[in-house]
């Protein structure tokens, strides 16, 4: 079962065409990141481009190159 | 920001990723465009020659739904489509942007249908 990092709607671009949510209570992300973000009827790995403590911006990635960056696991 | 491009004819076709429209999901993301950007509107996509539907839905790859209306669905319910952003994104808004209820209730209450994303590729490049 996949575990959605960043409550998200994938829809939703700004205007680089990046995603973006709000960053989620008790989460801390950083440009270089790899998280799922979506909802369960549709989520995507992604990468993070810039976050702070109200936003974050990412792009969706496949698999194999989120695995690329690091194991693909659930962290807290 | 807009596009400045014409509006959309009725007959366009109005994609959005997912399987349906829920009340409490269009209420939050449209108030997170509002915190963004100063206007409630919710994500939609347009075919256009550049972007045809096809290119689209492959775009829209990680939903295994898309939910399909036409431009004069949502014109319907005094709902409106800003082209905002990079194309082919737009922003469904109520006719006065600043209305969230009215802009959740027209959506809640526009005619479409759910179809199966051919493209529907979850992990995939």
């Amino acid at each position: 079962m996949i575990v959605i990092d960043i409550p998200a709607d994938l829809n939703m671009e700004d205007d680089l065409g990046r995603n973006f949510a709000r960053t989620p209570l008790g989460r801390t992300f950083a440009p270089g990141d790899v998280a799922v973000a979506g909802r369960p009827d549709g989520w995507s790995w992604v990468l993070i481009d810039a976050a702070d403590e109200r936003r974050v911006h990412f792009h969706q990635v496949s698999a194999n190159e989120a695995a690329a960056r690091g194991p693909l696991t659930a962290t807290a | 920001m807009r596009r400045g491009e014409p509006p959309l004819s009725d007959d366009a076709v109005v994609l959005r990723g997912g399987s349906g429209l829920r009340e409490d999901q269009l209420r939050e993301d449209a108030t997170l465009n509002y915190e963004e950007y100063g206007f409630y509107g919710i994500s939609m996509w347009s075919p256009t020659p550049e972007v045809p539907q096809e290119a689209l839905l492959h775009k829209l790859r990680r939903f295994p739904r898309v939910t399909v209306f036409t431009a004069a669905d949502l014109y319907r319910q005094d709902l409106r489509l800003w082209d905002t952003g990079q194309s082919p994104h737009y922003d469904v808004v109520y006719v006065t942007s600043t209305d969230l209820d009215h802009l959740v209730a027209g959506l809640l209450a526009s005619q479409h249908t759910v179809i199966a994303n051919p493209h529907h590729d979850p992990e995939g490049a």
